[in-house]
């Protein structure tokens, strides 16, 4: 049946929260703050080289949550393949283009005014449905997560592991096509 | 029946094909073939009318053999839907042989006279193969035994239909007139599905013969819709209805085929006035057990108010329209009124009967007017005048057509239109009265008609009027002995036809002098009026102009039915398109312009605040040339953030329309 | 893990036949010699059409089982989008090589990609797993990505493949979003577990639906769903002539594929009653394709309004699932008919437009004067795909409206008199296309090249509409056997 949400006021939910602060609560608000903070700060800087530097921290705000929620392998992907990886490669990109560096362009359109009432809105929804749902929690797993993800992506999921590959493969055979730049005595 | 009459009646499927063949054919020789594809599509229809007439008389001799007659059926399995087999093939009884004798010989007779009236037309190959599609599609609906094969057929008709309308298309009024004669007719074959689906459905067949055995079951059955409970044989038989109105161009989508007479005139006689038009009437008798599931029952009332209501009208559109192809357009749309209020008094023999005359007379009629327009190069009776003199085999054809038409004792036209006034004068006084008046109407309109053209002196100096090839007067002189002599099958105290074709127990309803003495009395009143107006005028003929001007304006504008179509569906539905194709190509046009332009200020005062405060006077040319590509992009299509927009927008509604109802 | 390699054999073939292809490439760099690539990569799809075909016919595998631990379904509706990309992407393949015969393009890697693109679908329709779903879903789009922009020359492709990009990512964002829901409320990924887990403990409803509404962004932006379609006219428009065909074919059914799946096996009507909200989009979608088909002046993105109008249609069979057994069969058949006329009308489109170097349904005037058989056939393509007979878009549309009626729902009853007065519309423009064709007479009239390869393309997508509905009986079992459905053991 659908769930009755007239008879619940947004506002209250507050009192469904135990305010005692761990150390764990503390830790969560502070990444959450951080990677919120720099989220808007990447969509709202004039300068795209100062975005990117926010990226990364969003980045490494979400690589924090990972690890408050005990998945080590996930966090430690997210910095070295995000951080690491998308982030310089963005830099070097926007290095090597000396335009793009120096620009100021605002990120907004006159269409803020209608998208933001309704990404609110879609917040306002989102917020309402996981806040009052009742999540049945597992137990964080004992020790490292490595272990258990390699196992299950070498027998249960080992159709989509091989198939990434090819995904891979389709990646960079298209990005070297479309990046390549054609001589015009080119045959084919 | 014998074995050889079986071994002919199992050949009865390729009466379709062989003009199919014949399409093929010219499709693939184009003008090298002999005739020019004349002879190719000749032939084929002829071979269909010879298996026709063999048909025929086997059918006919063994249903007056005195032996209990089952109609011949042959079919195979074509799709097994659900746990339903779907299967298609052919019935032949006396009702379908009537139509394959009405149908071979007119579309016989017409080729063979478009030789001629054709004859140096760039596009002449072409102009058979369609006649040929045309014949093969129009065949299969009529042998057809089951309803899907039925509407496919019917289909295929409205696309030849399409074609022909629009053959000369150098004419911009041709090519509109197709179009409009496709859609509105395909208004009406929407309920033809409709009605096709529901009996599919409520039946599990759908072989007619099979629904028919299953209509008593059905009596009193529902089908809900939105908590509104519609009774399902009045629904079905409507909705076939509809299928009918849309192409015997009866009220109110009768608008197409004034319009359909753009093309080629043997066309018009062919599709618009004997065959295709008369599938309606042909569809409401072929599923007759479906209408008439009860006496009087709802579906027939409503045939019945349609037809005469069609018959009045048209008729009176007729009588003050100028060009002869029109006027007779407008007949046929009149006279198919009067099959459809036939069949819906209960004259279901009367009704096909008439069918048959009108199929004779009317297309002699129009092969008729065909002959005086390619004589004289003109559609305009007041052009016209003293054409009697110089094209006497035209004339005198024509008069018995038009006496046919009038219903003058001892036509054709008078024994069918006696029945179908006899059976409503048993059922229903006013639309006696009303059919009474239609056939005044009637034979007053005709009367104008021959007046105007063939009497009196030519009013147009410039036009040196010829008779037509032998190849044209021929078809008329056939058809002329069809419209003079059909109706005797039909001889009130020897009943032949309505012995082989009749509905229930067949009980004839008895001759009665009154409706004759009055029918031919009203037939003579209109011829006596007419002659007084146009032949001696005695009364002015613009008198009815004079004295009650919004009334002629009224008929002279067909009651203004285009102009209200445009009104009211046509000019709203493409502004509708139009909005929603600017809306979904730039939605920011209806959004953002929507929001108004305040945004657009609130941009200017923001970037005005961007140029002074942030960045200082030296951006001033770039703030502005910002502002001005910005406003430029709207005006491209495609934004990508605006997809985004109304993709995230369509989501929240989803999600907000279903939580928070 | 005990299976037969024989279940994964369309997809082993199609991986390795992809890479062999650039190989292949690699080795015949010239145009003039024997068109190597072209040749291998038919000889790849048919080699993987063989097993798929004889697979649909063994009584086990359409009855549904399953390989990988239930993430990849061995079921008659797997085989079914199998075929159906196998064929439309061979189809593509010949249009392509005449499309391209006078554009330089990397000839090897194209064929390629095309291969690649078929493997995405072919394992998508068999995904019964939300992951596999996903990542098979980013496959397809990627792989279409590069072949939208594959014109690298003409702006307008290059915008294409941007857009289509961009919002393909925005889409498969939300999409993941809603899946990462239902994971939290499950535990699980596999469909089928999905399905037994919410029987044993009723979800939260309302997060379910929004879960639902969000996995509908990703899987209706594959079926060009309104209101996540609006990349469609401008892709559809931009994108070479054969890789549209292929988007609107291929990669429409892999989107019907999962949506069927999702909806038949993993959240059933008994868990959320999704078929009014189906209903709605279904009304929308082909009210909004049909009406805005109508002012369009460039044939691609009239046929890319006109099959957002056709997804309409397919979504009240799929609303229709919930309540009569026929609709599955009925909206398979559909597809099936669509393939062939959909395609049909692009190879023709593909071959005029290469020729006359317009896309303006203005510009098809006289054609019937200038190519006849193509301008024949073109007619019936567009009557198929009005759904009037005789033509195979008829049968489709019969069999989907007969399905709705046969439900007995009120709603659905309503919806098809929608869905019928929509194909009233849709009459409309597609006899302008005849109207150009047959009734306007054309600027030049010297007739147009046809080359045999699209004589052969146009003449065999032509019998197929006609055959499909002439010849309807073995059509529609295949529809039948096709809907069976692995669901669990």
């Amino acid at each position: 049946m659908p769930f009755d949400l007239h008879s619940i006021n947004l506002f209250d939910m507050g009192k469904q929260f135990v305010f005692t602060l761990t150390l764990q609560k503390i830790s969560f608000l502070a990444v959450a703050f951080m990677t919120f903070a720099s989220a808007v700060a990447v969509v709202t800087m004039k300068n795209i080289f100062h975005s990117l530097l926010f990226l990364v921290l969003t980045f490494l705000g979400v690589a924090g949550i990972y690890l408050l929620l005990s998945a080590d392998f996930l966090a430690a992907v997210q910095v070295l393949v995000y951080i690491g990886a998308i982030t310089v490669l963005i830099m070097f990109a926007l290095m090597l283009t000396s335009k793009l560096m120096a620009k100021r362009v605002s990120q907004t359109m006159e269409q803020w005014i209608v998208a933001l009432p309704v990404t609110l809105g879609i917040l306002v929804v989102l917020i309402r449905l996981v806040v009052l749902n009742p999540w049945g929690m597992k137990a964080a797993p004992a020790g490292p997560t490595t272990g258990i993800i390699g196992t299950s992506l070498m027998t249960k999921y080992l159709l989509p592991f091989e198939l990434a590959s090819i995904v891979l493969l389709v990646a960079v055979v298209g990005a070297i096509l479309l990046a390549k730049e054609d001589k015009s005595d080119d045959p084919s | 029946m014998c074995d050889f009459s079986k071994n002919i009646m199992e050949l009865t499927w390729l009466i379709p094909v062989l003009p199919i063949l014949a399409f093929g054919l010219i499709l693939l020789t184009g003008r090298r073939g002999p005739g020019e594809g004349a002879y190719i599509g000749i032939a084929g229809i002829a071979a269909s009318f010879l298996l026709s007439l063999a048909v025929t008389v086997i059918t006919v001799a063994s249903a007056l053999g005195g032996h209990e007659f089952h109609p011949f059926t042959h079919s195979v399995v074509w799709a097994t839907l659900g746990n339903i087999d779907v299967r298609m093939g052919f019935a032949v009884d006396q009702l379908t042989v009537m139509m394959l004798m009405v149908v071979t010989t007119v579309t016989l007779l017409v080729q063979v006279y478009s030789i001629g009236y054709m004859h140096g037309d760039p596009r002449y190959p072409r102009y058979y193969a369609y006649l040929s599609l045309f014949s093969a599609a129009m065949l299969s609906l009529v042998i057809s035994d089951n309803l899907l094969l039925f509407y496919m057929s019917w289909e295929l008709v409205g696309l030849a239909s399409y074609l022909l309308i629009g053959f000369w298309f150098e004419k911009p009024s041709a090519m509109r007139a197709a179009k409009k004669a496709f859609i509105v007719t395909r208004l009406g074959d929407v309920g033809l599905f409709l009605g096709l689906i529901v009996l599919f459905w409520y039946t599990g067949t759908v072989n007619m013969q099979e629904m028919f055995a299953a209509v008593p079951s059905l009596m009193g059955t529902t089908l809900k819709i939105a908590s509104v409970a519609l009774p399902v044989l009045p629904l079905a038989g409507i909705l076939l209805f509809a299928g009918a109105v849309g192409k015997s161009a009866q009220f109110p989508l009768h608008v197409w085929l004034p319009d359909a007479m753009e093309g080629p005139t043997p066309v018009s006689a062919l599709i618009h006035a004997a065959t295709m038009v008369a599938a309606g009437v042909y569809l409401v008798g072929r599923m007759y057990p479906v209408f008439a599931y009860e006496p009087h029952s709802i579906t027939l009332t409503v045939v019945t108010v349609i037809g005469v209501t069609t018959a009045i009208m048209a008729a009176t559109i007729a009588t003050v329209q100028h060009d002869i192809k029109r006027v007779l357009a407008y007949s046929t749309i009149s006279q198919l009124g009067y099959m459809m209020f036939g069949l819906g008094v209960g004259g279901y023999t009367a009704g096909l009967l008439h069918l048959m005359t009108h199929a004779f007379f009317k297309a002699n009629l129009f092969l008729g007017s065909g002959s005086v327009i390619h004589g004289t190069g003109t559609q305009d009776m007041r052009q016209m005048g003293g054409l009697s003199k110089k094209m006497p085999t035209t004339y005198w054809t024509f008069l018995i057509a038009t006496a046919a038409l009038m219903g003058l004792p001892f036509t054709s036209g008078f024994f069918s239109k006696d029945e179908i006034l006899l059976e409503a004068f048993h059922t229903s006084l006013p639309i006696f009265w009303l059919g009474l008046g239609a056939a005044f109407l009637t034979a007053f309109y005709m009367t104008r008609l021959v007046a105007l053209t063939f009497w009196g002196e030519a009013r147009d100096p410039s036009i040196h009027a010829h008779e037509s090839p032998r190849v044209m007067t021929i078809p008329l002189i056939v058809l002329a002995v069809l419209s003079l002599v059909s109706g005797y099958i039909a001889w009130p105290s020897n009943n032949i036809f309505h012995h082989l074709v009749h509905f229930g127990d067949g009980a004839a309803v008895p001759f009665s002098w009154t409706v004759m003495l009055l029918a031919t009395s009203a037939a003579f009143l209109g011829l006596g009026l007419g002659l007084a107006l146009y032949l001696r005028p005695v009364i002015s003929p613009s008198i009815f102009r004079e004295k009650l001007p919004w009334a002629y304006n009224l008929l002279q504008n067909k009651f203004y039915f285009d102009e209200f179509y445009w009104a009211v569906l046509v000019v709203p539905l493409f502004w509708i398109t139009k909005v929603l194709a600017r809306f979904d190509a730039r939605i920011v046009d209806g959004l953002v312009n929507g929001v108004g332009y305040a945004t657009l200020g609130l941009s200017i005062a923001y970037s005005w605040f961007d140029r002074v405060v942030v960045d200082g006077i030296v951006n001033l040319v770039g703030g502005a040339t910002r502002i001005s590509g910005r406003v430029l992009r709207y005006g491209q299509t495609g934004v990508l953030q605006n997809y985004a927009l109304v993709a995230f927008t369509g989501v929240l509604v989803l999600a907000w329309f279903y939580l928070f109802r | 893990m005990n299976f037969s390699l024989f279940y994964l054999s369309p997809e082993l073939i199609l991986a390795l036949g992809g890479i062999a292809a650039l190989f292949v490439g690699l080795a015949s760099k010239s145009r003039k010699g024997f068109p190597w690539p072209e040749v291998f990569c038919l000889l790849v799809l048919a080699a993987a059409l063989v097993p798929t075909i004889a697979m649909l016919t063994m009584g086990r595998v359409t009855s549904g089982t399953s390989i990988f631990g239930g993430i990849f379904a061995v079921d008659g509706l797997a085989m079914f989008f199998k075929i159906v990309a196998l064929i439309s992407t061979g189809i593509v393949t010949l249009i392509s090589t005449d499309f391209f015969r006078r554009i330089r393009f990397h000839r090897g890697e194209y064929y390629a990609l095309l291969i690649f693109a078929t493997l995405a679908i072919t394992t998508l329709a068999a995904s019964a797993d939300l992951i596999m779903i996903y990542l098979t879903l980013e496959f397809l789009s990627l792989t279409s990505y590069i072949l939208a922009g594959y014109l690298k020359q003409d702006t307008k492709s290059n915008e294409a493949a941007v857009k289509y990009f961009l919002y393909g990512s925005i889409a498969s964002a939300v999409m993941i979003y809603g899946m990462s829901l239902i994971y939290g409320l499950t535990g699980t990924t596999n469909i089928v577990e999905i399905a037994s887990t919410f029987k044993v403990n009723p979800a939260s409803y309302s997060l379910l639906y929004l879960a639902v509404v969000m996995l509908l962004a990703g899987f209706g932006y594959k079926i060009a769903m309104v209101p996540f379609h609006q990349w469609s006219p401008d892709v559809y428009e931009g994108a070479p002539t054969p890789v549209t065909a292929f988007l609107s074919v291929g990669s429409k059914a892999a989107g019907f594929a999962v949506l069927i799946r999702v909806f038949a096996t993993g959240i059933s009507t008994a868990i959320l009653d999704w078929a009014g909200l189906i209903m709605v989009l279904s009304a929308v979608t082909m009210t909004v394709g049909n009406l805005v088909a109508i002012p369009q002046t460039n044939i691609k993105r009239m046929l890319a309004y006109s099959s957002i109008g056709q997804a309409g249609y397919l979504l009240l069979g799929v609303a229709a699932m919930a309540y009569s057994s026929i609709a599955l069969p009925s909206v398979l058949l559909y597809i099936f008919a669509y393939t062939f006329t959909n395609l049909g009308a692009f190879a023709v489109v593909s071959m005029i437009s290469t020729r006359i170097k317009s896309d303006y349904i203005r510009d098809y005037a006289g054609l019937i004067r200038r190519a006849p058989a193509a301008a024949v056939a073109m007619v019936f393509f567009m009557l198929s795909l009005a759904g009037i007979p005789p033509t195979a878009g008829f049968l489709g549309k019969f069999y989907i409206f007969a399905a709705a009626i046969q439900s007995g729902n009120s709603w659905l009853l309503a919806l098809t008199i929608v869905a019928i007065i929509n194909t009233i519309i849709s009459v409309y423009y597609y006899m302008n296309v005849v109207r150009y064709m047959f009734f306007v007479k054309a600027k030049r009239i010297e007739p147009i090249e046809q080359p045999g390869i699209m004589n052969f393309v146009i003449g065999m997508t032509f019998a197929m509409t006609i055959i499909i509905l002439v010849y309807a009986g073995p059509f529609i079992s295949m529809a039948h056997i096709s809907s069976g459905m692995f669901k669990g053991i």
